[in-house]
């Protein structure tokens, strides 16, 4: 069973007489463990695609399935157990509670989740080790970098071991040499844990970093490999590559 | 969702907005304080109505009349009027009923003085008085300096002119001989012949709440001394008072010359006792009726007090004594008691509208909150929090700040009631069962202080909760 499976997924936002179709017939499945970049200008949906697999808009036609289950026909209750247990998102903006600790902020899923504090309290302290910020667990946001303030939401979104991390252009808002650094973080997760990473970005700089990169264009996703040997893990390197002439075997 | 995690969340959420939630919680603590006060201060007033002024067990019983008959009865001098003794035995058998004490009023005008030499001045008033079996105190007064008793049988009756003639404890009594007492009304004074013999003093008893109103009230108002009941145990001799039968302080009295003065000594202080007045032993009061007013007999009485089996019974009691024929006196102290009810019910009013309108001031800073919190409530939803947690974390919150109201207005409405209490006794002059506090907060004000806060402050933040619970997640995070 592939983690997520999407068939003949169509969206539209209509709003009164407005009417824009975002994705038309899409359809590919990510097998769990998989490191796949989503990629496509501005406005082509990408953020659309990731609010549809994260349950957040469930308003759609035709199949979006993640771990077996049909999105739309999920109560409240069992999507927000969904995203308790299977995924974890990661934005752009962080979205880090400016009034909690950084430790406290990586607890807030195990809150709604209905388990021991004790056990948030220990597990964020490990995960907060674990990306790089240990040292600023008992730190408020507002007083840590940017690319500190996303280690801090990496660690939230890992605290109840999802198998789907979200991300909606994570190094958006930092400099190349930060952003880099935090891909390359995903790239050790996703090895070192078998979480499933799904990365939105706009930075072509990604597809050689991705294995697999699903290209958003013109409604439709171009769903393309890259040749394993060309795949580095390192952003920085990346960028003195070579793009891969028409990129890898398409799916 | 644990509690734990629920309230450490609400926790943080409060001491994030202290000052815009704890404006909005002043609001529903000055309702509260208001409410708790105004409860307290009922409470009290019915605790000393209830519980001092007149028992609530207790009722009296007066015969089923209009005013026109109780004209006649005292224009024809009949007997009619008033209840029999065969009305007070049928009274005795209502169930629920354990005790009736008949009463007779003295139906003419009486004035009292003396009391120089325990109060330092001589006190002169109108009488007000009634008449008891005196079996049914005997038990009540403890070593009473004269008994409670018709002691004309004991008497001397020995001729006199001056007290010093007579045996120690008696007085010399004017007194009339000649036609039958009923008839000294119409008599010629020619044919009355009048003589002197000694008497002992006649006994009387005082109410607690004539004792309380001549040291609230007269005493001050005329520098006199303030008694107790030790005091007028101790007084004896200095608490006789002269009564001067047939005579009036209020105009021109009929009787001139039957006028006659008898000698009073109070026996002790009884619940049993009219309010206003004195009460003698019944009998004293029947021959002097007859005398003064011509009544053939004196056999009926003016009232019954009747005392019912428990506060619960008194209803039921009421009821089956109207039945049976017979009309209840209302009492002075109850209607009080349901003006202040009344009073209370409207000031309690006015608490709750202004609960009420802090209710929705609650509603407007929630409101505030949740378009304050979009995107923190869009990514509690991302990271697993259900609509109904959404909406938990705002009524949990809500309830917190309730019963923080309700605490701070409780402890308003308890310092408020110690200012009011300082200031009502300094400023407001003394007056019969001034209590020494107005507010009695009982458990239940409290309980239900605290359960108003927390329900309006919740009921408030309703519609807040539920906007916050049916956000969209997509538009909270953008
Ligand atoms: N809530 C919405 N209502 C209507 N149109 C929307 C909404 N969200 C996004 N769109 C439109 O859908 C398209 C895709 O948007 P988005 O998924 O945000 O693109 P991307 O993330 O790739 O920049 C855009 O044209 C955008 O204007
Ligand atoms: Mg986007």
């Amino acid at each position: 069973m592939a983690l997520i499976e999407i068939t003949k997924l169509t969206k539209t936002y209509r709003l009164g007489s407005l009417v824009t179709p975002v994705l038309e017939e899409v359809g590919f499945r990510i097998e769990e463990g998989e490191f796949c970049s989503i990629v496509g200008p501005s406005g082509s949906g990408k953020t659309t695609l990731l609010n549809l697999l994260g349950g957040l808009d469930r308003e759609y036609e035709g199949s979006l399935q993640i771990a077996g289950q049909e999105m739309r026909g999920l109560s409240d209750r069992q999507i927000s157990l969904l995203r308790s247990r299977t995924i974890g998102f990661i934005f752009q903006s962080f979205h880090l509670l400016e009034h909690l600790t950084c430790q406290e902020n990586v607890m807030l899923p195990f809150f709604f989740a209905g388990k021991p504090t004790e056990e948030a309290r220990r597990r964020a302290a490990t995960l907060l080790e674990r990306v790089g910020v240990g040292e600023k667990r008992g730190v408020r946001p507002t007083y840590i970098s940017g690319g500190q303030k996303q280690r801090v939401a990496i660690a939230r979104a890992l605290i109840l071991s999802p198998k789907l991390l979200l991300c909606d252009e994570p190094t958006g808002n930092l400099d190349r040499e930060t952003g880099a650094q935090i891909v390359a973080l995903f790239r050790e997760l996703n090895r070192d844990l078998g979480v499933t990473v799904l990365v939105v970005t706009h930075d072509e700089r990604m597809s050689r970093v991705a294995p697999r990169v699903l290209r958003l264009w013109d409604r439709k996703v171009e769903d393309t490999r890259t040749d394993p040997s060309r795949v580095v893990d390192d952003l920085a390197r990346a960028s003195s590559v070579p793009p891969a002439a028409g990129a890898g075997g398409a799916a | 969702m644990t509690l734990v995690g629920l309230s450490r969340v609400v926790g943080q959420n409060i001491w994030r907005n202290a000052t815009s939630l704890s404006i909005s919680a002043v609001g529903i603590a000055a309702g509260i304080a208001l409410f708790s006060l105004f409860l307290a201060l009922v409470e009290q007033v019915r605790n000393v109505v209830e519980g001092d002024i007149v028992p609530i067990d207790e009722v009296e019983v007066v015969p089923l009349s209009s005013d026109l008959q109780r004209m006649a009865s005292s224009i024809f001098g009949e007997d009619a009027f008033g209840l029999s003794d065969d009305d007070v035995a049928a009274i005795r058998r209502i169930p629920g009923v354990v005790d009736v004490l008949p009463r007779m009023n003295l139906n003419f005008s009486a004035v009292s003085f003396g009391g120089k030499a325990l109060v330092g001045s001589e006190i002169r008033v109108e009488l007000i008085a009634d008449g008891i079996p005196p079996e049914q105190v005997r038990d009540e007064l403890k070593d009473p300096p004269l008994p409670f008793e018709d002691l004309r049988g004991r008497q001397s009756n020995r001729i006199c002119r001056y007290d010093t003639d007579c045996p120690r404890g008696e007085y010399c009594e004017v007194r009339y001989d000649g036609p039958p007492a009923n008839q000294l009304v119409d008599a010629d004074p020619l044919t009355v012949r009048r003589f002197r013999a000694c008497a002992l003093p006649v006994p009387a008893l005082l109410s607690r709440y004539l004792l309380e109103f001549y040291n609230t009230v007269f005493a001050p108002g005329h520098g006199y001394v303030q008694l107790n009941e030790g005091l007028l145990r101790a007084a004896e001799k200095e608490l006789q008072f002269t009564t001067r039968l047939g005579d009036s302080f209020m105009g021109p009295e009929a009787v001139g010359w039957r006028q006659r003065n008898v000698r009073m000594q109070f026996t002790g202080v009884s619940e049993k006792s009219m309010d206003l007045g004195v009460t003698y032993p019944i009998e004293y009061v029947r021959d002097w009726n007859v005398e003064y007013t011509g009544l053939k007999s004196g056999a009926r009485y003016s009232s019954v007090s009747v005392r019912a089996a428990s506060k619960e019974d008194i209803s039921d009691v009421i009821r089956l004594i109207r039945e049976a024929g017979f009309d209840i006196k209302s009492r002075i102290a109850e209607q009080v008691s349901s003006m202040v009810e009344v009073l209370g019910i409207i000031l309690l009013l006015i608490s709750l509208i202004v609960i009420t309108i802090a209710g929705f001031n609650i509603t407007h800073t929630f409101l505030m909150l949740v378009l304050e919190r979009r995107r923190e409530i869009g990514l509690f939803r991302a990271v697993g929090a259900t609509r109904a947690n959404i909406r938990n974390v705002f009524l949990l919150e809500a309830g917190f700040i309730g019963l923080l109201a309700g605490v701070l207005g409780l402890l308003l409405a308890y310092v408020s009631s110690l200012v009011f209490d300082t200031m009502l006794i300094t400023l407001v002059p003394q007056f019969p069962y001034k209590p020494d506090t107005f507010f009695d907060f009982q458990p239940w004000i409290v309980a239900t202080a605290l359960g108003f806060a927390v329900v309006f402050t919740v009921v408030g933040a309703f519609v807040p909760a539920l906007r916050a619970a049916r956000l969209d997640p997509v538009r909270a995070l953008q």
